[in-house]
C-alpha cells in the first residue's frame, strides 16, 4: 500500500507545484527562477533544523519570505556542529526529525553521506519549477556533490571557500603591522610585532572533534605540495608521506615562534576562537567565507556582543591569502564546494510547505539575493550577487574590493573542501593535529603513520 | 530490627472449598505482585530489553542506515575492542580516575567530616558551601572549569603572581624555579602550564569531578559519625587517646561501610563518566582524557556511528559495572564485625 501511495502523493506534490510554477511565470517555465512562486497554496508551520545559518540570518531569510508567502510559519532551531548529529540521528531514528534540514557535501556534520537517507529525492521539485535545464542554473558542479546514491538529497543555497585567513585590519594598522604576509618570516614579523603590543597573533582552536583545525594542515599541505592532499584523499598518496609530517613540523614551528597559542589545545575554534578574534583579543584567525556575515556593522556589533564584548565597536575585517608557508612558492589556493542545502525530510508532515520553502531560498533570484546579502555563502544560483554597496559594511571602501576578489575566487574554486574526507580521515586528522601541538615526544613521522593507519579513503567520482 | 513470620497458632485446618484449581492458583499469587507490576512492567520492559537489545546490536555491523541490511559478525567486534588502544586506555583512565577519586574523596571527606563535628564556627555555612557543588549541573559548571584551567585562567594568574609560572616575549607562558626544575628532572620538561594537554587533562577531569562530589563523601561520612557510639568515643578519651588516635582508632574504622558505600559509588561514577570529560576536554587532547563513557558517544554519534560497536562497548560496560559491583558487595559480606572493645574498669 506504502508503495502504491507515495509515488501518487509524489505526483500530485509534483503536478500541483508544476501546475502553480507554470500560472505564476507566465507559461515561462524556463526562466522561472525569477519568480517561480511554487506552493502559492501551501500553508502551515515547517520545522528546519541546521546547525548553519546562523539564527538571526535564518531570521531574516523567513521574514523575507513570509513577505511571499504569509501562510507558512517556518520554525528554525540553530544546533552547534557538535551537537548536530547526534540531536538529527536521535530524531531520525524516533521519527521525530524536522521537516526541512541542513545537508552538505561532505565533512561529519552535516554530510550527505550521514543524512542522505532520510531525504526525499528533491530533483523532480526542482526540475517542476526551473524546467529541465535546472541544475546548470545552480553553480557548476553543486547540485552534483549534494546527490548521493542518485537522489538530489538537498537543494544548495550557496557554496564555500577555505584555506585563507582573516585578519583584523583595524588591529595591523594600529601596531604598524603589513598585511602583506606572503611568506613564513612575514608571518612571524607580523606575530612578534603583535607579541610586543600584548595582542594575540593568530587565534585557533583544536580541542575538539570537529575538523576546523585540519584546516591550517591542509593549508600548510597545499604550500609544500598543491596537489597532495588530493591525491591522498583519493589513494593515490599515502598520509604517511613525508609532507604530511613536514606540514606537522611546521605547525610545530609555528606554535615555538609564538605564532600558534599555548591555548591552542585547550579551546575550540567554536565559540574560543571565533570569540577571541571578535573581541579582538587575536588579529588573526582562520576561517572561510562563511566568516564574511560578520563583517558588516549590525551582525559584527551582535557577534561582539555574543563574545562578549560589553561596549561593541564594529572593526573592518578583510580576508588574507595564505602566506607560502613551507617556501616552496606555492601560495595555497582555496578549496571549495557546495557548502550546504536543504533537505526534505522524507516523513515530513508538511512537505508542500517545505518545497515552497526551499524553492524559494535556493531556486529563486529573489529568494538567493537575500542568501548573497547575508554573505555567509557564495550564491548556489548563477547571476546573483551581493548588493555589495548596501550591505551596511565598516569600512566599504577596503572590504568590498577584498569581498568581491574573495567570493569570484571562491566561485572558481577547483579543488573541494570536504567533499572526498570520510570521517575516519578528518577524525585522523584532528586527533594528528593535537598529537603535534602537545606531544613532543612522539615525532611527525610517527603521528603521520598513525594517521595514515586511522584513515578511510574515498574514491573519486 | 529484625521481624519474622509465623504461623498463627491453634488455626484449623483449611479445608477445600469450591472452585478448585483456579481458586488454588489465585492463592498461590503473591498478593503484592499488582502492585509491583507496573514498575515491574517498566523495569523489565525498558530497561532490560535495552540491555538486550544492546546486546543483539553488538553483533552486527551496523551505522544504522535505514533500510539497509545490517551485518552479522558475531563477536568479531569484542575482538576488535579487546584489540583497540584506545579501550584499554580508555579503561586505564578509568581506573587512574577511580583510585585518585575514592583516596581523595575519602581522606577529604573524612577530614571535613570531622572537623565540622567538632566546634567551629560557622559550621552551616562550611558545610553548605561544600555540598552545593554536588548539586550544580555538570553542564553549568563545565564552562567555568574551561576558564578556570585555560592558559590565561585563573589558576595560572595565581601561580603567575606565585612567582611559579612566567611570560616570555612570545606571549607564552613558562614554569619557572623549582617547578621547571622538577619537571625537566622528572622527564616532563615539556610541560608547559597549559592544563588542557596530555600529561595534565586526565588530572583537571579528576580534579573537577572531586571539587563537584566531594560534598557528597562529606555527607555520607558526617551521617556516618553521627553514628558512632559516644560511650566508644568518650571510653577511647578516658584510656588517653588524642584527637588523631580516635580519628584513626575508632572513627576510621567505625566508617568501613560508609567508605565501601563510597567505594561502589566511585566505581560506578567512573565506568560511566561522561559529562566533564566530553564537555571540558572532549576526551581530548588526542584521547588523552578519554574515557568509556566519551569513547561510546564518539563511536555512536561522532564520527562514522559505528552503532554495533558503540553497543559492543557498551555491554562490555554493562559486565564490568556489575562485576565491579558484585566483588565490591562479595568483599562487604566477608567482612567480619569490628572486635568488640571491652571496657576497662577502675
Amino acid at each position: 500500500m506504502r508503495r502504491i501511495v507515495r509515488p501518487v502523493i509524489a505526483l500530485m506534490a509534483a503536478s500541483s507545484v508544476m501546475m502553480t510554477a507554470a500560472a505564476c511565470s507566465g507559461g515561462n517555465e524556463n526562466e522561472g527562477s525569477t519568480n517561480p512562486s511554487p506552493g502559492a497554496n501551501a500553508s502551515g508551520t515547517v520545522t528546519w533544523w541546521g546547525w548553519t545559518p546562523d539564527t538571526p540570518v535564518a531570521q531574516r531569510y523567513i521574514a523575507e519570505f513570509n513577505k511571499v508567502h504569509p501562510n507558512i510559519t517556518i520554525k528554525y532551531t540553530n544546533y552547534e556542529n557538535a551537537d548536530y548529529a547526534p540531536t538529527m540521528s536521535t530524531a531520525f531514528q524516533t521519527g521525530a526529525g524536522p521537516d526541512i534540514f541542513d545537508v552538505s557535501a561532505g565533512g561529519n556534520v552535516g554530510g550527505k553521506q550521514l543524512w542522505g537517507d532520510y531525504a526525499m529525492d528533491l530533483a523532480s521539485v526542482a526540475k517542476a519549477v526551473l524546467g529541465d535545464g535546472w541544475k546548470d542554473q545552480f553553480a557548476p558542479g553543486y547540485v552534483d556533490q549534494l546527490t548521493f546514491e542518485d537522489k538530489v538529497v538537498a537543494l544548495p543555497l550557496g557554496g564555500v571557500a577555505a584555506g585563507f585567513f582573516w585578519i583584523d585590519k583595524d588591529l595591523f594598522d594600529k601596531h604598524g603591522v603589513s598585511t602583506e604576509l606572503k611568506t613564513y618570516a612575514d608571518l612571524k614579523a607580523a606575530c612578534d610585532k603583535f607579541a610586543a603590543a600584548r595582542v594575540q597573533c593568530f587565534t585557533m582552536g583544536t580541542n575538539s572533534t570537529d575538523t576546523f583545525s585540519t584546516e591550517l594542515l591542509r593549508t600548510i599541505m597545499n604550500s609544500i605540495d598543491p596537489t597532495y592532499y588530493l591525491r591522498a584523499l583519493h589513494g593515490e598518496a599515502s598520509w604517511d608521506d613525508p609532507i604530511f609530517a613536514q606540514a606537522l613540523d611546521i605547525m610545530r614551528r609555528m606554535q615555538d615562534d609564538g605564532i600558534i597559542g599555548q591555548d591552542a589545545t585547550s579551546i575550540k575554534q567554536y565559540p574560543e576562537a571565533n570569540n577571541n578574534f571578535l573581541s579582538r583579543k587575536a588579529a588573526i584567525v582562520q576561517m572561510g567565507t562563511w566568516y564574511a556575515q560578520y563583517a558588516a556593522k549590525e551582525s559584527m556589533t551582535n557577534s561582539m556582543k555574543g563574545a562578549g564584548v560589553s561596549s561593541p565597536k564594529p572593526f573592518t575585517m578583510v580576508p588574507m591569502v595564505s602566506p607560502d608557508f613551507a617556501g616552496k612558492g606555492n601560495v595555497p589556493q582555496y578549496v571549495g564546494e557546495a557548502d550546504y542545502g536543504l533537505a526534505i525530510n522524507e516523513k515530513a508532515k508538511n512537505p508542500e510547505a517545505a518545497k515552497t520553502f526551499i524553492m524559494w531560498l535556493a531556486g529563486t533570484k529573489e529568494g538567493q539575493q537575500h542568501v548573497a546579502n547575508a554573505i555567509d555563502l557564495v550564491p548556489a544560483l548563477k547571476g546573483v550577487q551581493a548588493d555589495w554597496n548596501n550591505l551596511g559594511l565598516v569600512s566599504p571602501d577596503v572590504q568590498i574590493p577584498a569581498f568581491q576578489k574573495l567570493f569570484g575566487d571562491a566561485a572558481a574554486v577547483q579543488e573541494s573542501r570536504n567533499l572526498y574526507i570520510s570521517a575516519e580521515t578528518g577524525n585522523a586528522q584532528v586527533i594528528a593535529v593535537q598529537q603535534a601541538l602537545t606531544n613532543r615526544s612522539t615525532s611527525s613521522a610517527d603521528i603521520a603513520k598513525q594517521a595514515e593507519a586511522d584513515s578511510v579513503d574515498v574514491p573519486a567520482e | 530490627m529484625a521481624t519474622s513470620v509465623t504461623a498463627a497458632p491453634n488455626k484449623p485446618p483449611a479445608t477445600p472449598r469450591a472452585g478448585g484449581a483456579s481458586r488454588r492458583r489465585h492463592q498461590r499469587t503473591p498478593s503484592g505482585l499488582r502492585w509491583i507490576l507496573p514498575g515491574f512492567v517498566v523495569s523489565v520492559g525498558l530497561i532490560y530489553f535495552c540491555i538486550g537489545y544492546s546486546g543483539y546490536i553488538s553483533l552486527l555491523r551496523w551505522n544504522w542506515r535505514p533500510g539497509r541490511p545490517e551485518i552479522i559478525e558475531g563477536f568479531d567486534s569484542y575482538v576488535r575492542a579487546f584489540q583497540s588502544p584506545l579501550f584499554w586506555t580508555s579503561l586505564r583512565h578509568t581506573v587512574v580516575f577511580f583510585v585518585a577519586a575514592f583516596v581523595i574523596q575519602c581522606v577529604m571527606g573524612i577530614i571535613f567530616a570531622a572537623l565540622l563535628h567538632s566546634r567551629v564556627y560557622l559550621a552551616t555555612v562550611f558545610k553548605v558551601l561544600i555540598f552545593v557543588p554536588v548539586v550544580i549541573a555538570p553542564a553549568i559548571m563545565a564552562p567555568v572549569h574551561r576558564r578556570v584551567f585555560a592558559v590565561d585562567g585563573p589558576i595560572n594568574w595565581i601561580l603567575q603572581h606565585l612567582g611559579l609560572i612566567q611570560e616570555n616575549a612570545l606571549g607564552n607562558r613558562d614554569w619557572t624555579g623549582w617547578v621547571s626544575w622538577l619537571l625537566t628532572h622528572l622527564g616532563m620538561g615539556n610541560v608547559t602550564p597549559n592544563w588542557i594537554q596530555p600529561a595534565t587533562s586526565l588530572w583537571v577531569i579528576i580534579g573537577v569531578q572531586i571539587w563537584s562530589s566531594i560534598g557528597m563523601a562529606f555527607i555520607l561520612f558526617y551521617a556516618a559519625m553521627g553514628q558512632i557510639d559516644p560511650d566508644l568515643l568518650e571510653a577511647a578519651r578516658i584510656d588517653g587517646a588524642g584527637n588523631l588516635r580516635v580519628l584513626i582508632s575508632i572513627v576510621v574504622p567505625s566508617l568501613r561501610p560508609t567508605i565501601l558505600a563510597l567505594a561502589i559509588l566511585n566505581a560506578i561514577t567512573a565506568l560511566k563518566l561522561f559529562d566533564y570529560p566530553y564537555l571540558i576536554t572532549a576526551g581530548g587532547p588526542a584521547h588523552s582524557s578519554e574515557f568509556l563513557g566519551t569513547y561510546i558517544y564518539a563511536e555512536l554519534f561522532g564520527v562514522s556511528r559505528h552503532y554495533g560497536y558503540a553497543a559492543t562497548l557498551s555491554i562490555l560496560l554493562l559486565i564490568l559495572a556489575l562485576a565491579v559491583s558484585i566483588i565490591m558487595s562479595v568483599t562487604a559480606r566477608e567482612r567480619r564485625p569490628l572486635p568488640t572493645i571491652v571496657q576497662r574498669r577502675g
